[in-house]
This record gives structure tokens, C-alpha cells and sequence, in this order.
């Protein structure tokens, strides 16, 4: 039997229900655990369960002694089929239905008929029930399947173009879900290079990281309906637990990389995944979880000033940086040396870093890094057994693209993980 | 329990969406029976089948049971499974606890603790779900 926090109650019979045991027998703690003493501990225990209000060891020894029921012996496969039309009913209920299912970011969608999915898929080739791909709301859960015409209605919802279409089946297809439920509260990006960018006019100047490009506004928003409804709805308490949540989530930043903006030497991001020059890419980036701006750095003391920058915001244990460099930014990384982006991505992955003391006290890496450690795993392992000053260089995931208006020496830098990069054209 | 769903606290709504269509057609209210209605597609996808597992059988009594304490290595589960062997040490004097952290990460395996906790016919209870 588990022990759980309350707070996870409706999740964690989401996820036993999912693992084929519903009645799993399960005991609950106040939330949270972590933090509290053990005479606070003590009391947890001593006291009663908060949801069943049973005394909480009670509960246990029953738990462990009841005989089985029936329901709790069931085994067999059960298929679960979902609805394919709804309605017919007026716009304003059909959204009411969806926004109490939360199939909506509850803001007004274009209704998804038949007629209008219909003219989405001609803008690609692919069978409208070919499965895309699959999403889970974490990695623990159960993976839910997706076809082209599941995008498209998705696409429909968002008020995307069928022109936009082969830009957000490459979206999908990347498998990036932007509303992951981690209780993180964290958000995703997308980069676009080549050709698609001067084909859709999506934004790589002022304000390209924001929703002041239609394009990118309209693939962003489809991205996030999609992520929220690949895995049936994203509904809080169960298949959404972001604590605070995350406005970054809300519609994605989707924007392209402003190639004019690269100084000599420096590859747009395409290129460094291996692609030409004249592809249409995106590539997808999660694990966003918050964007640090800072004006340009002084010769004086950038290495001190890019080290504190970088590394100043977020748990060790996330491994990925998103440097986002406006293009003014870039004549004092060349005078520094940085004369590609690789010199840039293997300085900060070597000089970010965090004394090993106070590593391994971050709760996150605690519960992330310490058991693979204990494990074996390397490079942990061999980083629990460095002297308490030694400098971890947690940084593993890190890149660079340059994007902005120049209209003052700022960038940023965000908590975001690179995760794969997908060809728009394979999706025409 | 039943297998549906757990319910997301809202209802199933399309049945009374119908219902209360037409209760405001019958309320003679000329707008909404001239309103455009839509029938949409579903935007979800397809969830896996589930495969049911049954539970393991339960002993009469805990009485001479050995009970397993596995951390699963999250946020103060080590420390809260600790505190509960020292309970269970005072007041369940005839059962024997034995304190583990399962290996790696919270969510991964560890078949040889599983091994030996079935060597002893052991009983198991894993904290702390987050």
C-alpha cells in the first residue's frame, strides 16, 4: 500500500486507475511532508488520515489485513472509447462544454465542425486518423495517442489558418507537451528557422517572444490546446498540477531566431542540429519555468557577472539554460571570445556552477539525484563523494538563440531544456 | 469503485445540454431557437487500454509479519517512514519493520527489493506520494 499527501488525492486515484489497481488501498498525510520535523511527523501520524478522517495507523493495519473484495481481485483489459461528435448545440453551450471539461484555456474557441477540420487537413498530405504521436501530463503517466486530424481540430479551436498547419503538425510531431502537469508549474518554447519563417511571417524582432505576431500567437495557442487535450483535457487536480501555474504556458512563445542578427561564426539553430540552411525547422524547448533579462555585460567583470546571471535563478538539478541573446548583445560575447555559439554553450557549461555542499542540500536535486547516486549513476555518484567546497558544473542542456528588436542591450536567460527539432516539410 | 473516470466535478454534460435546449425552446424564447447550432469534433486523444491488476492477498493478522518502510526518495518520505517505524516499535511490538530507500530515482524500479521482500513473505507500504 502507498502513503500519500492529501493534496494528490483526485491525482492519485487518476494514476492507480490508470495502472489498472482503482482501489488501490492508500492512506494520506497532511502536505506537505517535506520540511517538517519529526515531531511534526510524529503528529502526522499519531493523528487521522485527512481525507478518510480514520485514525492513520488505524487505517494502515486495516488496510494490510482486510481480505480482497472482488473489485480489488478484477483483472482483464478494459478498452476506453470517447465520444467523436458532440452536439448538435449552440456555440455558447458547446464552449461551455468544453471549458468545464477544460478542453478550452477558457478563452472563446472557433467551433471545431466537421467542414472546418475538413479544410485544415488539405493543408497536408498525411491521413487524417495516422497516428502523430503520443503525449503523457508527466512522465509517470500513461501516454495517450494522437492522430493528424486530433491537431487539426485542435488547430480549428485556436483560430489557426490551414496555411500554419504543416508548422503545428511539426509541433506535435516534436512530442513537446506545453502544459506539462508537474507541480513545477513549467512552460515550453519554440524556435522556427528557414524557409516557414518568411512563409508564415512569424516574428524574430520586438516583442517575438510575446503575442504580437499573429502567426506565432495562433501556432502557439494550437500547440497549447493540442498539449492540453492529447491527454484528455488538462483539468486541475488531476491532469494539471502546477502549483503556482506559469503565464509562459499559457499561449507558448513561438517565434523564429533573427538570422540577421548572427554575427560571423555564430549558426543559426537549425544548423547546429544538422539541418541546411534552407529547411523549415522547429525545434522545442520544456522545462521553462522562468525568464531573467539583464542589460549587456561589462568588459570588466563579464565573467563573474554572466556566472551569477546564469546560474542565479532555479534549482541545480535542472540541467537546461536558454540563452535568448538580442542581436546588440553580441559584439561584446565576440570581444570575450565567444566567436561561435559552441564557445558560448561550453564556457557556461563548464564555469556554471554550485559548491557541492550546497548541491546536495536542494530539495529538488534531493529528490531528483540523490537516489540515482545512492544508484550508482554517474556523474552523480562520483559528485556525492567530492569534498564539500567542490564546484559542480550542473549545466548540461544549454543553447544559445539570438532573437530580438536591439532596441536596447538586454537578453535573457531561461530555465528552458532543448528537447528535439522536427522538419516542417515532412508535414506538408 | 467504479472504472469510469474519476469525475473532474463537472457534468456530463451533452445529455443536459440537450435538456436544457430544449426546456428553452419550450420557454417560447425566439433567439435561441433561431440560434446557429453546431455539432463539433472532439478534440482529445485516445487513451491506452487499461490492463486491471488484482491486489495481493492480504494476511489475517500482522502479528509475526515483517513490514517493509520503502522510501521512494521524495520530499521527506525518509524521514516520515522513520518516524512511523519508531511508532509501530512502541504500539505493534510483534511486527518487524524494516526501513528501506528504493533505488534511483522515485519512479524507477527495483526488482531486487521487490525480491526481497517477497523472500520473507513481507508486507510493503511506500511513501511519501507526491
Amino acid at each position: 500500500m502507498g502513503i500519500i499527501i492529501d493534496a494528490l488525492v483526485d491525482l492519485v486515484h487518476d494514476k492507480a486507475y490508470e495502472e489498472g489497481m482503482p482501489a488501490l488501498r492508500l492512506a494520506f498525510t497532511h502536505t506537505p511532508v517535506g520540511g517538517k520535523t519529526r515531531k511534526e511527523l510524529d503528529a502526522y501520524i499519531a493523528g487521522e488520515d485527512p481525507v478518510t478522517k480514520r485514525p492513520f495507523m488505524e487505517e494502515i493495519k486495516d488496510d494490510l489485513t482486510r481480505p480482497l473484495n472482488d473489485e480489488e481481485q478484477k483483472t482483464g483489459t478494459v478498452k476506453r472509447e470517447k465520444k467523436r461528435f458532440i452536439g448538435p448545440d449552440t456555440a455558447d453551450n458547446i464552449q461551455k462544454y468544453f471549458d468545464e471539461r477544460f478542453w478550452t484555456d477558457q478563452l472563446p474557441i472557433i467551433m471545431p465542425t466537421e467542414e472546418r477540420v475538413a479544410a485544415m487537413l488539405t493543408a497536408t498530405h498525411h491521413r487524417p486518423d495516422e497516428i502523430i504521436g503520443e503525449m503523457r501530463v508527466t512522465g509517470e503517466r500513461e501516454a495517450w495517442q494522437y492522430t493528424v486530424e486530433t491537431v487539426a481540430i485542435n488547430a480549428v479551436m485556436a483560430g489557426a489558418k490551414p496555411e500554419m498547419f504543416p508548422a503545428i503538425l511539426a509541433l506535435a510531431a516534436s512530442r513537446t507537451n506545453a502544459h506539462s502537469s508537474s507541480t513545477s508549474s513549467m512552460a515550453a518554447m519554440a524556435v522556427f528557422n528557414g524557409a516557414i519563417v518568411k512563409e508564415l511571417d512569424l516574428n524574430s524582432s520586438t516583442g517575438a517572444l510575446g503575442l504580437y505576431n499573429n502567426s506565432g500567437a495562433l501556432i502557439g495557442r494550437a500547440w497549447s490546446l493540442l498539449s492540453m487535450n492529447a491527454t484528455g483535457g488538462s483539468v486541475p487536480g488531476h491532469t494539471y498540477e502546477g502549483v503556482q501555474g506559469n503565464p509562459m504556458s499559457d499561449v507558448p512563445a513561438v517565434f523564429a531566431e533573427n538570422i540577421a542578427g548572427l554575427p560571423p561564426g555564430w549558426k543559426p539553430l537549425h544548423v547546429q542540429k544538422g539541418f541546411s540552411m534552407d529547411q523549415s525547422v522547429v525545434s522545442t524547448f520544456d522545462g521553462c519555468q522562468s525568464q531573467n533579462t539583464m542589460m549587456v555585460l561589462a568588459d570588466e567583470d563579464w565573467d563573474y557577472t554572466l556566472k551569477r546571471f546564469i546560474g542565479g535563478v532555479g534549482s541545480p538539478q535542472r540541467g537546461g539554460k536558454l540563452l535568448l541573446i538580442d542581436p546588440s548583445v553580441t559584439p561584446p560575447l565576440l570581444r570575450f571570445g565567444f566567436d561561435s555559439k559552441e564557445k558560448l554553450i561550453k564556457w557556461v557549461k563548464e564555469n556554471v556552477t554550485v559548491p557541492k555542499y550546497h548541491y546536495w542540500l536542494d530539495q529538488e536535486v534531493i529528490n531528483y539525484k540523490l537516489g540515482p547516486a545512492r544508484a550508482g549513476r554517474e556523474p552523480y555518484a562520483t559528485w556525492l563523494k567530492l569534498p564539500e567546497d567542490a564546484p559542480i558544473p550542473y549545466l548540461d542542456n544549454v543553447e544559445v538563440v539570438v532573437v530580438g528588436g536591439s532596441g536596447n542591450i538586454r537578453w535573457s536567460v531561461n530555465e528552458c531544456a532543448y528537447r528535439r527539432s522536427v522538419k516542417v516539410d515532412d508535414w506538408r | 469503485m467504479s472504472l469510469a473516470r474519476r469525475s473532474h466535478r463537472v457534468p456530463q454534460a451533452i445529455g443536459g445540454l440537450a435538456v436544457f435546449g430544449i426546456a428553452m425552446a419550450c420557454a417560447g424564447i425566439a433567439s435561441a431557437a433561431e440560434e446557429a447550432r453546431y455539432t463539433v469534433l472532439n478534440p482529445t486523444g485516445n487513451p491506452p487500454p487499461i490492463e486491471r491488476r488484482a491486489m495481493a492477498p492480504r494476511p489475517a493478522s500482522l502479528s509475526g509479519k515483517t513490514v517493509y518502510l520503502v522510501d521512494e526518495t521524495f520530499d521527506g518520505g525518509d524521514k516520515f517512514l522513520q518516524q512511523m517505524q519508531a511508532w509501530m516499535g512502541v504500539h505493534m511490538p510483534d511486527v518487524k519493520t524494516v526501513f528501506r530507500a528504493k533505488k534511483g530515482a522515485y519512479a524507477a524500479d527495483d526488482p531486487d527489493l521487490w525480491k526481497e521482500i517477497k523472500s520473507v513473505n513481507g508486507l510493503m507500504i511506500m511513501a511519501i506520494g507526491h
